[in-house]
């Protein structure tokens, strides 16, 4: 009862400060990028709130919990380091270009480097929106079983209840509306996870106490590789940390359009170490999973069904009643923070990036606004339905959607906003290849292999090694065309 | 072993995001707030003319 009385009160209050950013949203900058005034802290968290999705609350602690530190280092660890990187290589030239050019989308910032080359312009679109869109699948499930276990519903109606609420706001609101609660969101989840962090460590003893217990229980979970049958290998976590984290962090849309709304770029510059504190702190919920190891083994708590439940199954151990509820709300965030940002970016790929600068359809601004919350709505209708009854093959592409994601735009963005020498087919050849590797050679390997070529974490470190390789040897082959953003980056 | 856990393992696990704290204090010492920002082809040409 409890539990459903803050769940309630949570779903409120984010549906109230949707709509009051709806009432102040009027134009299409206003809906797109906030207007471009939004604070550093709404920014960085709204990054972080984005960025960890229900796998970062379920999916981290479950690998943790049979993996031990090789899951730890490769799904947590690298992640801080490689959002820092991002900051780095891409962050002002792409807040500058958007402001210079007018850009909303991360295909704009592509197209206005490339002298709106049509091409990358359609291949961004497509890659943001089979990419969004299956990853809306994948929320859309995950938010389904968080609200199931929390209010007791059925699974179908867990999950349209959920995409009612998130569809609402964020179609009133747009980005406005989904900074703003996404601020909220971050918030909660940013003093639960110290909460849960604290509780567990107190539960096993300690730091120290708890890698020593984990040790006793197998060797191999306080190794950085698991060697054991089925365990995370040295290449697996190499891979997928230096390749996808350090190398490409910042190709996800849900990080690069962001660094688009900050109201003066001037203060970017403290929104790493925010961003960076906030990771760090909301990603360490994975140790959750080996202090249930530890408590399961102990015979404190009964094995979990499925691994992904751990930190539920520890829940009910070492908080209150009264407490799990709060950190029900925090999973409930994580993951419907993750969604309404796909959503948009999946509608706004479809009207802006395709409909809009593409095929030409010209249209009023207002009129084109509304175009975007049909889509919108479209979308969510359409993802939702698929979600209710996911195909394995939709499951598929959207867990390989950040492996996409990274090396689809990952090396374009990070060669292209630094190299003058970079040259359109370059970036095409790039785009194409991490798009080819990344999001189709996973299917591939799924459905005729049985997935025993490489694993699709590999798969995806692969892909981002492939488009940095083809993306330079293409620039060097080729050459660049002068570009317009770079007339514009003056030296002071 | 230090804290339970064997030297690498501890680095690439606490080390790497205390690496990652230390680069974004960095980012704020080092970033310019003008409407440029340095290009590959920036960093060749200062290291030829300091050659």
């Amino acid at each position: 009862m409890w539990t459903m009385v803050v769940v309630f009160v949570y779903f409120f209050v984010i549906l109230l400060v949707g709509f009051l950013a709806g009432r102040l949203t009027n134009n299409m900058s206003g809906y797109m990028v906030g207007g471009r005034k939004l604070g550093v802290w709404v920014v960085s968290f709204g990054i972080m709130a984005s960025v960890m999705s229900g796998w970062t609350w379920l999916g981290n602690p479950g690998m943790a919990y049979t993996e031990g530190y090789s899951a730890v280092i490769t799904f947590t660890s690298f992640s801080p380091l490689g959002l820092v990187i991002s900051y780095f290589m891409i962050a002002k030239p792409v807040r500058i270009i958007s402001e210079k050019f007018n850009c909303y989308t991360l295909s704009d910032i592509l197209a206005a480097r490339w002298n709106d080359n049509k091409t990358i312009r359609v291949l961004g679109g497509i890659i943001i929106l089979i990419g969004s869109a299956t990853y809306l699948v994948s929320q859309w499930i995950a938010m389904g079983t968080a609200i199931q276990a929390t209010l007791g519903t059925g699974y179908k109606l867990s999950v349209i209840i959920g995409a009612i609420i998130i569809s609402s706001y964020i179609i009133a609101g747009g980005m406005l509306a989904s900074m703003w609660t996404n601020f909220i969101q971050m918030i909660v989840m940013f003093f639960v996870a110290i909460g849960l962090i604290v509780a567990g460590l107190v539960a096993v003893g300690g730091f120290t106490s708890m890698n020593e217990q984990i040790a006793m229980i197998d060797p191999g979970m306080i190794s950085p590789w698991q060697t054991n049958d089925g365990g995370l290998t040295m290449s697996f976590v190499l891979s997928y940390t230096i390749f996808m984290l350090v190398m490409s962090y910042g190709g996800q849309p849900a990080v690069n359009t962001k660094f688009m709304m900050i109201k003066d770029k001037k203060l970017l510059k403290w929104s790493p170490f925010i961003c960076t504190i906030a990771l760090i702190v909301g990603t360490f919920t994975v140790y959750i999973g080996m202090q249930g190891r530890i408590l399961v083994e102990k015979g404190m708590i009964s094995a979990p069904e499925r691994q992904d439940t751990i930190l539920l199954d520890v829940l009910s151990s070492i908080l209150p009643t009264e407490l799990a509820g709060i950190v029900m709300v925090a999973i409930l965030a994580a993951v419907m923070s993750t969604a309404e940002t796909h959503l948009f970016n999946s509608a706004t790929s479809v009207i802006q990036d395709l409909a809009v600068k593409c095929f030409g359809l010209k249209i009023e601004e207002k009129k084109k606004l509304l175009l975007i919350r049909c889509t919108m709505a479209a979308l969510a209708v359409i993802t939702v339905i698929i979600s209710l009854s996911p195909p394995k093959l939709i499951s598929l592409i959207g867990t390989q959607a950040f492996g996409t994601f990274c090396a689809g735009f990952g090396p374009t963005l990070y060669l292209g906003l630094r190299w003058k020498r970079m040259s359109a087919k370059a970036a095409i050849f790039g785009m194409v290849i991490g798009l080819a590797v990344g999001g189709v050679f996973p299917i591939i390997n799924s459905v005729f292999f049985g997935e025993r070529l490489l694993s699709d974490w590999a798969i995806g470190g692969l892909a981002v090694l492939l488009s940095f390789v083809v993306t330079i040897a293409t620039a060097l082959l080729t050459n660049a065309e002068e570009s317009k953003v770079f007339k514009i980056n003056k030296k002071m | 072993m230090i804290f339970g856990l064997p030297i690498l393992t501890l680095f690439l696990a606490i080390g790497i995001p205390i690496v990652a704290i230390l680069l974004s204090v960095l980012y704020v010492i080092t970033f310019n707030d003008g409407d440029d920002w340095l290009t590959i082809e920036d960093i060749v040409d200062k290291f030829r003319k300091g050659k």
